[in-house]
């Protein structure tokens, strides 16, 4: 890792941990983590309430990982800064990788937090496979990285991070519950068009098979399909290779 | 160790720079001097490789800025017009955080941070927020942030703007300061300042350059031409033809009538003032006031702006 990478990472840490909203999520985090074990999962085993503590997980450090990249590129150029990569000897990529790493390193560290205190309890009652523990983890990384991925392109494609954070959130919305969100939409724009245009149907979005949860709970219950992950990393880092793209741009530097 | 060659830049179907020229040898401190949109700051920008030109070409310290940007890069330290401060920093953090950029490994970062700490006088507040300092001391930490990988070549855009007469004084001994170990070409709208601190001027209008010069020569200083103001109790109704008439004086710029006074412009020749007043007696015009007026820069700046300089 460079020295400029190294640089942005530990300027974005500080950031972060600086960031009120850290001190808002995380409890707000654990309180859902310890809704999900203890009220919602009812008188599962334990590796049903594993995945119902994945899923908490899973949205927690999705939204966290959005609120975090969200300011990353866009308030950097909305105050001035970026002007400092702009002239040093620093390449994009670099720019993008110090950005990514701080987040998905905040990630863990938020990951480790919210883990921890369920996956204790879970193993006092029975003991945790590794085979699931690592699959489930692998499932909340590729979510983090996507979820990350998607919301720094949005954040250098816009100049205000709550902008940023929308565009974020929505994408993680749609990756997430595209499914039933598809089939809301549908029942709405079908009950005001009539009939006989036959363009939209209720029943259009009902079909199974919405890519982002079908790729990503398998892992929650210990299954890894090298598919999966493979789409997973490509997408990430085909927005990630746009954002690149988007701040090298001499448009994105003036 | 700047040369800028023909360089040319073309915003839609707006050209900012239309094949500006210019060089800067190595310990110079050279102005950039132009009216809002004259090119200044594009210029500024495309020295320190946040813009790219449509076309020319920009040597710094022996690289060619556009096919080794990294190298040439490195060379260079930019402060722009806005700030590139992060409030939530402290200052030690925020430099120490751009000399990474500038690719500093850990042994030469805390030498450089001191060094640049002491050259701004920033020392006693190295610790504080820069969110809370003020204008002035924003600017020198803006200026430590082009100081602290030791560029060669130092552009400061408006390195004064916004700040009081006493961080202004205060500025421009900081700037003067780093002449000798820095080349420095910085832009400003503040004429005193060129020419208190600047050794040449680039006069951009209209993003061409139309006078590079010393100040000297740009302000008439170097003997060519002197400015001579006069008041007069009778002033003649021909005053303007009778003073042109004159040999030696080449312009006249008679004010109000009522004021009786008028600005000669004259070759610079030994004696002419002296055959200029004893005409102006002999005449019996009421000579009560004569005084010799060096040119300003402003005024060279009109000039030129005005299309008629030399």
């Amino acid at each position: 890792m460079t020295g400029a990478t190294l640089g942005m990472l530990r300027r974005e840490m500080g950031r972060m941990l600086s960031g009120s909203g850290m001190i808002l999520a995380l409890p707000v985090g654990m309180a859902w983590m310890a809704w999900q074990r203890y009220y919602s999962s009812g008188d599962l085993g334990a590796a049903d309430t594993l995945d119902g503590v994945f899923r908490a997980a899973g949205v927690v450090l999705g939204v966290l990982a959005v609120w975090l990249a969200s300011p990353s590129l866009s308030a950097e150029r909305a105050e001035g800064t970026a002007s400092l990569w702009a002239t040093s000897p620093v390449r994009p990529s670099q720019v993008v990788t110090g950005k990514l790493l701080a987040v998905l390193l905040f990630l863990l560290g938020a990951a480790l937090l919210l883990l921890a205190p369920p996956l204790w309890h879970i193993s006092l009652a029975e003991p945790l496979t590794w085979g699931r523990l690592l699959s489930g983890m692998l499932g909340l990384f590729l979510l983090s990285l996507l979820a990350a991925s998607v919301t720094l392109l949005a954040s250098a494609l816009v100049r205000h991070f709550s902008t940023a954070f929308c565009w974020g959130l929505a994408a993680l919305v749609v990756w997430i519950w595209g499914d039933q969100v598809l089939v809301r939409v549908t029942g709405i724009l079908s009950s005001l068009t009539p009939a006989s245009w036959g363009v939209i149907s209720p029943e259009m979005g009902t079909s199974a098979g919405w890519g982002g949860k079908d790729l990503l709970l398998p892992m929650f219950v210990g299954w890894v399909d090298a598919g999966a992950v493979c789409i997973m990393l490509v997408a990430a880092a085909t927005l990630l290779l746009v954002a690149h793209q988007v701040v090298a741009s001499e448009r994105w530097r003036s | 160790m700047l040369q800028v060659e023909a360089l040319t830049k073309v915003f839609g179907d707006f050209t900012a720079l239309d094949g500006v020229s210019f060089s800067v040898a190595e310990g110079e401190i050279v102005g950039l001097l132009g009216e809002n949109g004259a090119g200044k700051t594009t210029t500024l920008r495309i020295l320190a490789g946040a813009l790219y030109p449509t076309s020319g070409w920009v040597r710094i310290g022996g690289c060619d800025l556009l096919s080794n940007h990294l190298a040439a890069k490195r060379k260079v330290g930019y402060l722009p017009e806005r700030l590139p401060l992060d409030d939530a920093m402290r200052v030690r953090p925020y430099l120490d955080y751009v000399a990474r950029l500038r690719g500093l490994d850990s042994d030469e970062r805390a030498d450089s941070i001191d060094r640049v700490l002491d050259a701004c006088h920033l020392r006693d507040i190295a610790e504080r927020g820069i969110g809370v300092l003020s204008r002035g001391m924003r600017m020198r930490v803006a200026l430590a942030q082009a100081l602290v990988h030791n560029p060669e070549l130092l552009l400061l855009d408006e390195p004064t703007a916004g700040l009081d007469p006493e961080q202004v004084i205060n500025m421009r001994e900081l700037i003067r300061s780093l002449a000798g170990h820095h080349t420095i070409l910085f832009s400003s709208h503040n004429l005193n300042e060129v020419s208190e601190c600047c050794s040449r001027v680039v006069l951009l209008r209209g993003g061409q350059v139309v006078a590079e010069d010393s100040v000297s020569v740009l302000t008439g200083l170097d003997g060519r031409e002197e400015t001579v103001f006069l008041r007069l109790t009778r002033p003649p109704d021909d005053l303007h033809d009778a003073l042109l008439a004159l040999e030696g004086v080449v312009g006249v710029e008679p004010g109000p009538p009522e004021l009786g006074t008028v600005v000669v412009r004259t070759v610079v020749t030994p004696g002419i003032r002296e055959r200029l007043v004893a005409e102006v007696v002999s005449r019996g015009w009421g000579l009560c006031e004569v005084r010799q007026v060096s040119d300003t820069l402003e005024d060279v700046f009109h000039r030129h702006a005005a299309g008629n300089g030399e």
